[in-house]
């Protein structure tokens, strides 16, 4: 492990889809689903990644995860360029970075026994001996919390949350250095999902692992991340310490998340009335201003750029703080 | 108790006042007394809802709280009387005094559609995908208002504006798969409102929608039911979005009402022990961040329709404060400041149920 710089560093991200224009057949246009987003992940330390649907969110995290390319831009896993690794040695460094996903009904294998979809990641990357296996299965099994015999279910035996540990589990049977955690608690019950995040806390503590938590929901990325980074339209608009993001936002979309995420009746900032704006057109200029309370003659015209603060914050905003 | 599951579950098996609590202010509008809904399970009949009995005052916002198999989605069926095959259904369901429970099938179209309208949490789904938003809300219209296709036209195009739908006009013209899915929430509502309903059926409305598009739309449905007097019952597992939308709050569990509250006693510190530890481990933002970042949870979870067995508390098995009596009876609701709680903590000194 490298002394003391970052696990994992991204750098101008980018990345469109190719998606088809109405009505006409062959037409296409370009989606920009990440318009340059940069962010580090420490050891041990875990990013938040909050934003809405079009926001980005999912891409970036496929793109950690190498299970997309992104058009441009550089990533870096312990200081190495995680982004030319192909083939063999590509596959070899997979166990460093496993993701888990919303739906583990759909990301397990329904034929496969719970067991066996924890053994499956120590036989492909050679981890245990055949005659191992077994153990660090009921281990792994036990580390998430769930009991011997879980080994020997389906997935359509198990409940919501049961399944999503047997998920988990199957990304730390590599001893992964980072887990992508695509909203894994968005689909469960309130009372299963904090099980879940307790669980992601300890072993994050046992284990020194690092997480790139990837969530719609504010309330809950505060909760687990250390810093937060807020996308808008494919780009960071705000990023900082989880506590004092939400405690003082500086961006006024970060202000409107953590006004619909509290439930204090009181009258809060909000953004203006009006749909999102489509991601397919990014409005010009700061991607937020047809929305923006504040907005003046200047964020039409011009894009903020992701400026430090100081207190260890950035912001992309021309006026930032000013919402109240 | 063990031996009872084949048994007709309207049975009631506890003394208890079937009689709903009347809401607090206004007339009462919806009225469901004593009403279980039992679903095959296992091999028997199994009441997935569980001689509930809970009341809607004229323009009031009711919550119905509860977590996957508390019986919020099959409460909500069998009032406009959609249970499905294979249910038995007992109990009463009065709207405005109408007893909908003897309804013959010829009758509802008056109320489905009528005098209650219903929204749901994937609106992609209550749409057709192949008819435009205009075509489906012309189809409420013409169901409920008299008048020309002309006539109606123009009422659609005030029905979108009503639920702030940008630019109604081109909006009657787009087809659901165009629109984001807060616009579609929108449309859904609009249809849904078109026929002037008295009570509005909510099921996690905003369960599918962004953060900020689902504040919106929560706001927007507290606006529509104070212009309009409309009451709206609000199924929902978001409590961040009932401490401020609702007026009084219903707290499911396997079936059974275990709470009736209002939303500023959750903050306070709820009655029952489930409730208490919905709340605490509920994701919501605090206004000073602690240092523990690990939720106060509620442990195990809630066995399958099939795996529950009748006596005790329901909630005993996962419940951090149970005692001796919570094995072997179930609790009443007992009154308790704000509301009624389902829980022998509640249970007054003299062992009478209140």
């Amino acid at each position: 492990m490298s002394a003391a710089g970052p696990l994992l560093e991204a750098e101008g991200l980018t990345k469109g889809y190719t998606v088809p224009t109405r009505f006409f057949a062959g037409a296409s246009r370009i989606l920009p689903a990440l318009r340059g987003v940069s962010f580090s992940i420490g050891p041990s330390e875990t990013l938040g990644l909050v934003g809405e649907s079009g926001s980005g969110k999912t891409t970036a995290g496929r793109i950690v995860a190498r299970l997309l390319s992104p058009d441009g831009g550089s990533l870096r896993l312990d200081g190495e360029n995680w982004l030319a690794l192909s083939g063999a040695a590509l596959r070899r460094r997979r166990r460093d970075v496993q993701i888990v996903f919303q739906d583990p009904l759909a990301s397990l294998n329904p034929r496969l026994s719970a067991g066996a979809q924890v053994a499956e990641p120590l036989r492909v990357h050679a981890l245990a001996a055949k005659s191992d296996i077994a153990e660090n299965v009921r281990r792994l099994l036990g580390d998430v919390g769930l009991p011997e015999e879980t080994a020997l279910r389906f997935p359509h035996e198990l409940s919501g949350g049961q399944r999503q540990r047997v998920a988990i589990a199957r990304a730390l049977a590599t001893q992964p250095r980072l887990v992508v955690c695509d909203e894994p608690v968005s689909a469960l019950d309130v009372s299963i999902a904090a099980q879940i995040v307790n669980l992601l806390l300890d072993l994050q503590e046992r284990r020194g692992v690092s997480y790139l938590f990837i969530s719609h929901d504010l309330a809950v990325v505060s909760r687990v991340a250390t810093r937060v980074a807020v996308l808008y339209l494919g780009a960071v608009v705000e990023e900082g310490p989880a506590g004092a993001l939400v405690a003082r936002p500086l961006h006024p979309y970060t202000a409107a998340l953590v006004a619909s995420a509290s439930t204090a009746p009181r009258p809060d900032w909000r953004p203006k009335p009006g749909p999102p704006p489509s991601p397919l057109d990014p409005p010009p200029g700061c991607s937020f201003h047809p929305r923006c309370p504040i907005a003046r003659e200047r964020c039409a015209r011009e894009a903020p750029p992701l400026a430090e603060t100081g207190s260890g914050r950035r912001v992309a905003c021309f006026y930032p703080g000013e919402m109240g | 108790m063990k031996g009872d599951s084949g048994a007709p579950p309207a049975r009631p098996r506890s003394p208890e006042s079937a009689a709903s609590v009347p809401p607090p202010t206004g007339a009462t509008l919806l009225s469901v007394e004593d009403l279980t809904v039992a679903l095959p399970a296992g091999g028997a009949l199994r009441p997935a809802v569980d001689r509930v009995s809970l009341a809607v005052a004229a323009g009031e916002s009711l919550a119905l709280v509860g977590e996957s198999g508390s019986g919020k989605t099959q409460l909500l069926r069998a009032i406009v009387g959609l249970s499905p095959e294979g249910a038995r259904v007992s109990g009463r369901v009065r709207l405005g005094g109408r007893d909908l429970r003897s309804l013959p099938e010829s009758a509802w179209g008056s109320v489905r559609g009528g005098d209650i309208g219903t929204v749901f949490q994937e609106p992609a789904s209550a749409l057709d995908p192949v008819r435009t938003i205009g075509a489906q809300l012309d189809e409420a219209l013409a169901l409920h208002a008299p008048g020309g296709r002309r006539a109606r036209r123009a009422k659609a195009i005030e029905a979108l504006g009503a639920v702030s739908f940008p630019d109604p006009e081109s909006g009657l013209e787009a087809y659901p798969h165009r629109l984001s899915g807060g616009l579609r929430q929108r449309a859904c509502l609009a249809i849904a409102l078109a026929s002037g309903p008295r009570l509005l059926l909510a099921d996690e409305p905003t369960a599918s929608l962004d953060a900020t598009v689902a504040l919106e739309i929560l706001e927007l449905l507290g606006r529509l039911r104070r212009e309009r007097g409309m009451a709206v019952l609000l199924v929902t597992h978001d409590l961040a979005a009932v401490a401020r939308h609702a007026d009084r709050v219903v707290v499911l569990y396997a079936g059974r009402v275990v709470e009736e509250s209002r939303p500023e006693e959750l903050a306070r510190g709820a009655a029952h022990p489930y409730t208490r530890g919905l709340w605490r481990s509920a994701p919501r933002l605090e206004a000073s961040p602690s240092a523990e970042r690990r939720y106060e949870t509620i442990p195990g979870y809630l066995a399958d329709l099939s795996a529950r067995r009748p006596g005790g508390c329901a909630f005993a098995p996962r419940c951090p404060e149970r005692f001796a009596p919570c094995q072997t009876r179930e609790p009443a609701l007992y009154a308790v400041d704000g509301g009624r709680a389902r829980c022998f903590l509640h249970e007054p000194a003299a062992g009478a149920p209140a």
